[in-house]
């Protein structure tokens, strides 16, 4: 071989990596590990104590916890392995005890974000400065689970495929209540690959792609399958409401409600585009005019970020009036435009015009914004 | 701030970009990456008080690194995204396009994604870190006759499952 060439392809392939700032997920794993230590030690102290003093000791979930788990990998499919937390309520007492020097948030619904690690994928409710976990799948292997969680517009459902043993490229499709324990089996052989392998229309609706590379759009609130034929990729997007569709035809992009539909062109920043595998639509404006792009990595995992707007009437890319690094750009189904930043939020008016910024602490940053619900 | 916590903030921020590269290498997958990186930096953060002024911190940081990208490969599978038919070579052109050099990452990574942990190891140190055998054999806690021989397997491993490759490369290394 040609070593310097192959050095040369090496070093090509490693620049298709994003930076990106691990600081505060390196400080929490480091805390995560130091509890575990400290846990450990502390078992082993008491099984030393209980050695030394010939005392058998018994430990027992409290009643509240989960019940003691067997050894081993499971691979049951119902109940799926889903631990839940109840969701916050907004509390008008807490508010108004806690509101009077407080202006009222341009965000006063609930963000749900997607925080994932090699064996877990959590879902955080954030309403004010509350940030709870309301739902958490474990998995073994970091596959299907961690590349397809995501939550309805409305915030109350959550599906997922759960891994199969085809190499993590396909498996069961689950389908539940945010903040609640139990899921439904929906769909077998789902693929799980992909920068957004599903895709909802509305909040009852889920556009999945079969491995057969068949799509079906799967109604989670009947449990049973939309009849008709959805279209043969999942390469699409819907607006909040369901209302609005934006897909590609013949490689041509376009939007649709079902009474008109309207071409667009995008050209991406060439620069950058060289990186990536393409753009897709990643959300559409309640009146099918604007839409959100994102790029289509080379690897097959979940990409839901995105950068640019583009006005689908003039294929003009919108200057939207926020500073830095852009990594998500939602539109709600209030008629807000949730850009989120590399250091915080910045909602917009339909006009693009500012409504204000809203906090995120250090560790909601490097999560992945799923949805809002006024 | 305290001060120790401050030159670890500034270790991470200096020296992430480059071990996000090679940890890419490794899993060939940017999430995989992130979580390598994120926790090899989480063993170095909970040894700073006797890394940080020792200038082994990197080198602390890689070892960790290498050492659980082949754990976790044992326990994990990764996803992996086949182009489908592999490209014909074009091993008279000097000048690849861009299409080509795009399709020729996608037969790497393909390939990279075909070798055991060890061995992707052994090829992103030796090739791409440009370390010693004896420096790839201290990193990954084996001897250098094991470097050498996981070197070896793993080049012949790569001639094998993309050959088109392989070739290109003799082709541009006898045209040199």
């Amino acid at each position: 071989m040609n070593h310097d060439r192959f050095r040369l392809d090496l070093a090509g392939l490693a620049d298709e990596v994003t930076p990106v700032d691990l600081r505060d997920r390196a400080l929490r794993t480091s805390r995560r590990l130091g509890i575990q230590r400290a846990v450990a030690t502390s078992a082993a102290a008491l099984v030393m104590i209980a050695a030394a003093t010939g005392t058998a000791l018994a430990i027992r979930p409290n009643g509240q916890g989960p019940a003691p788990q067997p050894a081993g990998p499971s691979t049951s499919v119902s109940p799926p392995p889903v631990e839940v937390t109840p969701i916050p309520e907004p509390s008008a007492s807490a508010e108004a005890t806690n509101s009077p020097a407080k202006p009222p948030s341009v965000l006063a619904g609930t963000r749900y974000y997607l925080e994932t690690t090699s064996t877990k994928a959590r879902i955080h409710a954030v309403r004010g400065s509350s940030d709870q976990v309301v739902h958490q799948l474990p998995f073994a292997t970091y596959g299907c689970e961690a590349n397809t969680f995501t939550v309805s517009p409305d915030g109350k459902r959550v599906a997922w495929v759960q891994d199969s043993t085809d190499g993590g490229t396909s498996g069961v499709l689950l389908a539940g209540t945010i903040g609640e324990r139990g899921a439904t089996r929906l769909l077998e052989d789902v693929n799980c690959l992909g920068p957004r392998p599903l895709v909802w229309k509305g909040s009852d609706l889920l556009m999945v792609g079969r491995k057969s590379g068949q799509s079906v759009l799967f109604d989670v609130a009947a449990n049973k399958r939309v009849n008709g034929d959805p279209g043969q990729e999942t390469d699409r997007c819907w607006s909040a409401d369901g209302r609005w569709l934006a897909a590609v035809s013949e490689g041509k992009p376009y939007v649709t409600d079902e009474t008109q539909s309207r071409q667009y062109t995008y050209t991406p920043p060439k620069d950058e585009a060289a990186h990536w595998d393409g753009w897709q639509v990643r959300s559409v404006s309640l009146d099918g005019r604007y839409v959100s792009v994102g790029w289509v990595g080379t690897d097959p995992s979940r990409h839901d970020d995105s950068f640019a707007v583009v006005d689908t009437t003039t294929s003009k890319v919108v200057d939207l009036p926020v500073q830095g690094e852009i990594r998500s750009i939602m539109f709600t189904v209030d008629n807000k435009v949730i850009v989120k930043r590399a250091n915080g939020i910045t909602v917009l008016d339909t006009n693009f015009t500012s409504l204000g910024p809203v906090a995120e602490t250090a560790p909601v940053r490097n999560m992945w914004l799923l949805a809002y619900a006024p | 701030m305290d001060p120790l916590l401050s030159e670890f903030d500034s270790f991470v921020r200096h020296r992430t970009p480059a071990l996000l590269r090679s940890a890419y290498l490794l899993t060939g997958d940017q999430h995989l990456a992130e979580d390598l990186v994120q926790s090899a930096l989480a063993r170095t953060h909970r040894s700073w008080s006797r890394l940080h002024d020792s200038g082994n911190a990197e080198a602390y940081t890689r070892k960790i690194m290498y050492h659980l990208q082949v754990s976790w490969w044992r326990r994990r599978r990764v996803p992996e995204s086949m182009p489908g038919d592999l490209p014909e070579p074009r091993g008279g052109d000097s000048a690849p396009d861009h299409a080509q050099q795009t399709t020729l990452r996608l037969t790497l990574r393909a390939a990279l994604a075909k070798l055991s942990a060890k061995q992707r190891a052994v090829l992103v140190l030796r090739f791409f870190e440009d370390r010693t055998e004896a420096e790839a054999a201290d990193l990954l806690g084996v001897t250098v006759g094991t470097v050498k021989s996981q070197t070896s397997k793993a080049l012949a491993k790569l001639r094998t499952v993309a050959p088109e490759l392989a070739e290109l490369y003799v082709l541009e290394g006898s045209a040199r």
